[in-house]
């Protein structure tokens, strides 16, 4: 028989746009084709400088290229963690740009995945020597042949400046002269803590820094005279010492027996309480003091931190170069010009137009003698501190050696733990955070069974759909232009959800981790085995699930509260209704970030409000676990209703009015009607909108995240994802993140199969 | 049973809309009352007004003498049943059926053997745990109205129940309804725009325009001796056919047409001005001796079987003739059609249209 559709005229329309519309799409590709040729060399530099670093950066390249023609750089900025992230994946793919600029400490993980390369055959042992120590990053080498230098390390940074350095900024209208021991910061710290209007709340503070962060803490642990490790390499983590003891009970006595730190002080409240003049003094680096010496509100100067009277050592803080280093991707005639570029940009005369332009430390010993640094006063304090200070470790390590110090460090300044089981705790934190970060699992055999396994399986799937397949190949014949349209949206998916979604299958099967970041292979079900032999998973995965009921209950309850009284008769409703949706409308970093200020322990309106109304005495919401987690959830809530309310009064219009009308003749209550009839007419609505709201709670992130700072206190309110989220990126085990996803996945698609069958959610109630 | 009675009541909504002026009635003890008339003219607002869906502007309503204003509907002792079946989507029939009883704490046994014996008296045994989107249109209805005999209310309440029926199954649920008022013989009150509705169930049927009373009356009454131009217009099907003319002695004449009457009042003699004639159409023969009308053409005859219609233009108004099956007329046939001695109303031509009496009419009816 003849194809009947072929008789049809539309079946002509049909086919020719088809061929058009490939032809189109040709003629597009062969004109992109054809664009502009540029024979320059292009080098591609990623960076994550300010904006006045980076407006100096583009003036120094733009000069750069004029006296080398052929050479065309290409900046593109990114966040330092955007940097950091991005960076890994273009080199992992085997791409990326020749030269990456940033901070010192994510070289050791960089270097241990071999994605960047040894500088020391373009700089001489003349040129090297120019560098101020800490100026060159040196890390051991990677395998590889014995080099002919006999030390056998890659050098793979060249910085052009030091910073990220603490020191004391005071407010000169309260400190004459800063103080030069820790007893005389307590005296003057003590004058300044005044409480003017005797409501027991202190309107100024002697002293203030982010006491969340144990990187603030160094100081304090070297000027007790310790250090992180115990090895001159810094790999061995050495936290349990009395010098850490000391440090921590220090920090502690400011503000519980000295009194002259307030309680719950992170970045942004010790930033705002010194900029607004309720603060004497802060500890705070060299990024923040340009702001502070701006604002005419204080008279702001900076000081090297005091001295520790009993050690007689001064409080170092870190510092870290920050330079340039080469992606091991660049062909050898990028990596020669590429080179050159990096010599120009750290050279001595471009390090003194930014030592002047910028004021910043340069990474060259011959610059120190140039007379700003002792005209001018902040440089010369910033010089001081830097010449007490202490290079920031570049190795890998030092992540893990932060991970770990956090929750114990935490715990101490919230009064959960004594300083020295503190310490204790740190070590034995840092101890197994560095064998899992250097955790070497090796390709196991049998990954033929798994492929074949793996094989079976699709098979047996296209097997299943075989009837579907079959038709598949002759309606594509007959709807060519059908396919050809769905086609790019096919595409897309495939690209951003299946492909995803199997190369994670696939990564869960793997050794991916620091150790295999590019020669990654098949571990089996290692990764499995771990996430679920690990106590912590089944803690937080509890911890999971009542966030997240408790969540969706409050959300679908409070939504349908609202939604029934919005839906009576009262007035203003539009006004109310645009009230209610705000909390949705405000983007939802935005809401945590808020949340988390109210619930300041003494600053916040949960408190204050709290306190005022009703004499409730101040909660301490963020330093405390149950209190974080409770205050996690009450910001969700806030964030989560409006949603809820608009499906339920989406809903509840839905009703018709004679089903009321009707109850109502039957004799039922207004509590009955609602229990009777809004309720099960609601359910087909609201049953569906729940089971999203199941998951976007329990995938969550961003609420837990920033209400609780990443955990804090003592990663004791973490849900799941933001648990993957800091195993996966904090010690880069991206098998074993996977695995944890994958298992996320299952139990979320087990329970959505569940609830939605059971709640007989996709049945139409109406005839 | 019980009566009802409305007293001076008005409804007025927030716009001010008047929907009811001044509504006096009174429902006797098991009377099947209808309330008819057009979309808008008040009729279900009455009724929502004594079911309590609807609040009273002014006056009273009373159920068996207990002002039922200020009362809650479920606490009037009254069944309704709406328009749209208003059954409760997401329970079985059975749950439906019992939903009020469960509300008034009727015991599980009772409610368990009332249901049963509606769901007989019905026939609806088999759909009892069915959910109503299973159900047709019919066993719906039939659902609603088990729904209200369960509760045995004092008063029945129709809101259009058959309006979403297709017309075979509304004359059958029509018959239907009839035979459970005359097996329950409770008092029962049903809206309905449709005049066949209202005149084949109703024992007494209410006509109600712009919101107010027009006529209430016994059904052959109304269709006998409808109050004014619009009950007379409204009842009957087709329906009464109206000339506008004036009225001289006994001689109603209309450009330069006259018909001569018999047995005028002399209400509608001291009339001044206009007056409207209104004849039926079964009021029109063919081989008569009444007075005639103009000879015209037919221009649609409509065959029922039993007899049939036939339509004509005088004086540029459509009129209706009934004819006897066996009259052999088609389109175009030129006729000359007869009044029938008795088969003619006047009205006059006002606002209320009100119609004059003849002479000896208390006699005939």
């Amino acid at each position: 028989m003849l194809d009947a559709t072929r008789e049809l005229p539309a079946n002509l329309y049909r086919r020719k746009p088809a061929w058009r519309l490939l032809a189109i799409i040709g003629l597009l590709i062969t004109l992109s084709g054809c664009s502009k040729q540029d024979d320059r060399h292009v080098i591609q530099l990623w960076h994550q400088m300010v904006v006045n670093e980076r407006l100096f950066l583009n003036e120094l390249v733009t000069e750069y290229e004029k006296q080398h023609p052929e050479i065309d750089v290409r900046l593109v900025f990114k966040d330092t963690e955007e940097l950091r992230s991005s960076f890994q994946a273009a080199a992992l793919a085997g791409v990326g740009p020749a030269i990456v600029y940033g901070p010192s400490d994510v070289l050791g993980a960089y270097h241990t995945m071999g994605i960047i390369a040894d500088m020391t055959p373009w700089l001489d042992e003349n040129a090297r020597a120019k560098f101020k120590p800490g100026g060159l990053t040196y890390l051991p080498a990677k395998d590889g042949p014995q080099r002919d230098d006999s030390q056998n390390r890659d050098l793979v940074q060249v910085s052009d400046r030091f910073g990220n350095h603490l020191a004391l900024v005071y407010n000169r209208k309260f400190v004459e002269t800063p103080p030069q021991t820790v007893e005389e910061l307590i005296e003057i710290g003590r004058r300044n803590t005044l409480d003017e209007d005797g409501n027991g709340r202190n309107e100024r503070y002697g002293l203030v820094w982010n006491y969340e962060e144990p990187y603030f803490a160094v100081p304090f642990i070297t000027g007790s005279g310790g250090w992180l490790f115990a090895n001159e390499e810094n790999t061995e983590p050495d936290l349990d010492t009395p010098q850490m003891v000391a440090a921590l009970q220090l920090i502690d006595d400011l503000q519980r027996v000295h009194g002259i730190v307030p309680r719950g002080c992170d970045y942004e409240t010790a930033d705002s309480l010194f900029k607004s003049g309720n603060a004497a003094m802060i500890i705070n680096g060299d990024w923040s003091w340009g702001d502070y010496l701006a604002l005419e509100r204080i008279d702001a100067a900076i000081a090297p931190l005091p001295i520790v009277t009993e050690t007689g050592q001064p409080m170092g803080p870190m510092i870290s170069p920050k330079g340039y280093s080469l992606n091991k991707n660049a062909t050898p005639a990028q990596r020669d010009a590429a080179m050159q570029l990096i010599t120009y940009l750290t050279s001595e005369s471009s390090q003194r137009r930014a030592l002047h332009s910028l004021r910043i430390l340069p990474s060259r010993t011959a610059l120190y003698d140039d007379p700003l640094l002792t005209q001018d006063p902040t440089l010369k304090a910033s010089r001081e501190q830097f010449e007490q200070g202490h290079l920031m470790p570049s190795g890998s390590e030092m992540r893990a050696v932060w991970d770990a110090m956090r929750p114990p460090y935490q715990a101490v300044l919230g009064g959960a733990i004594s300083a020295k089981d503190a310490a204790a705790a740190m070590q034995a934190n840092a101890e197994q955070a560095i064998s899992l970060l250097q955790r070497d699992d090796q390709e196991i055999g049998g990954s033929w069974l798994w492929a074949a396994l793996a094989s079976a399986t699709t098979l047996g799937l296209l097997f299943w759909q075989r009837r579907g397949l079959a038709t598949l190949l002759p309606d594509m014949r007959r709807q060519p232009l059908a396919y050809l349209l769905v086609g790019p949206a096919i595409v897309l998916i495939f690209l951003t959800v299946v492909f995803p979604f199997f190369y994670n299958l696939l990564l869960s099967f793997s050794n991916m981790s620091l150790t295999h970041f590019q020669d990654w292979g098949f571990a089996g079900s290692q990764n499995y085995i771990d996430v679920l032999g690990d106590g912590q998973f089944y803690a937080v995965l509890l911890k999971t699930i009542i966030w997240t009921i408790v969540n969706v209950v409050f959300h679908v309850g409070i939504g349908i509260l609202l939604a029934v009284a919005l839906n009576g008769p009262i007035r203003g409703k539009a006004i109310y209704r645009v009230l209610l949706i705000l909390p949705w409308a405000v983007p939802a970093y935005i809401t945590a970030l808020t949340w988390r200020s109210m619930f300041h322990l003494e600053y916040g309106a949960v408190n204050l409000l709290g306190n005022q109304l009703f004499g409730i005495p101040p909660v301490n919401w963020l330093g405390e676990a149950t209190n974080a987690f409770i205050a996690c959830i009450i910001a969700n809530v806030w964030l989560g209703f409006p949603f809820m309310m608009v499906i339920a009064l989406g809903g509840l219009q839905g009703i018709p009015q004679d089903m009321y009308e009707a109850a109502r003749i039957d004799r039922a209550s207004r509590w009955q009607q609602f229990r009777h009839i809004t309720l099960p007419l609601l359910k087909p609505v609201l049953a569906p909108a729940a089971t999203l709201g199941a998951i976007w709670t329990f995938n969550n992130l961003n609420v837990v995240w920033l209400v609780s700072n990443g955990g804090a206190p003592s990663n004791k309110t973490h849900i799941l994802v933001s648990y993957v989220y800091k195993e996966v990126f904090n010690l880069y085990r991206y098998g074993y993140g996977a695995a944890l996803s994958m298992i996320v996945f299952v139990i979320l698609l087990a329970f959505c199969l569940v609830f939605l069958h059971r709640a007989k959610a996709t049945e139409n109630v109406y005839g | 049973m019980a009566t009802v009675s409305f007293r001076n009541v008005n409804k007025v909504y927030p716009d001010g809309f008047h929907a009811v002026h001044d509504l006096n009635l009174e429902v006797k003890e098991g009377e099947f009352l209808v309330l008819v008339g057009p979309s808008g003219c008040g009729k279900s607002t009455t009724l929502r007004m004594l079911a309590g869906l609807e609040e009273i502007s002014s006056g009273e309503i009373a159920i068996e003498d207990r002002v039922v204003n200020a009362i809650e509907p479920g606490d009037r002792d009254i069944a309704m049943v709406f328009q749209n079946y208003a059954l409760y989507p997401h329970m079985s029939v059975r749950e439906n059926l019992a939903f009020g009883l469960k509300m008034r704490r009727t015991p599980k046994q009772e409610i368990a053997e009332r249901t049963a014996e509606v769901a007989s008296t019905l026939g609806i045994e088999s759909l009892l745990d069915r959910r109503p989107r299973e159900l047709s249109g019919g066993q719906r209805q039939r659902v609603a109205l088990g729904r209200a005999i369960v509760r045995q209310p004092k008063v029945f309440l129709f809101d259009e129940p058959l309006s979403n029926l297709d017309a075979k199954l509304r004359v059958q649920m029509r018959a239907e309804i009839a035979s459970l008022h005359h097996r329950l013989k409770t008092t029962m009150v049903y809206v309905t725009h449709d005049q066949v509705e209202a005149m084949t169930l109703g024992e007494r049927i209410v006509i109600m325009n712009h919101g107010r009373i027009q006529q209430a009356a016994a059904p052959l009454e109304l269709y006998r001796r409808p109050a004014n131009r619009f009950v007379a217009g409204f009842i009957g099907s087709p329906p009464m056919n109206f000339l506008r003319g004036t009225l001289k002695d006994s001689m109603f004449q209309s450009e330069g047409m006259s018909i001569q009457l018999a047995n005028v009042s002399n209400e509608a003699l001291s009339h001044e001005g206009n007056v409207w004639l209104g004849f039926r159409a079964e009021d029109l023969v063919l081989n008569s001796d009444g007075p005639s009308l103009p000879e015209v053409e037919l221009e649609v005859v409509e065959q029922m079987g039993h007899e049939s219609i036939g339509y004509f233009t005088l004086l540029g108004e459509r009129h209706s003739i009934r004819l006897p099956a066996t009259s052999e007329v088609n389109p175009g046939s030129r006729i000359v059609p007869r009044l029938r001695p008795a088969g003619w109303h006047l009205f006059a031509d006002d606002e209320e249209g009100c119609r004059f009496a003849r002479e000896n009419e208390t006699a005939q009816v």
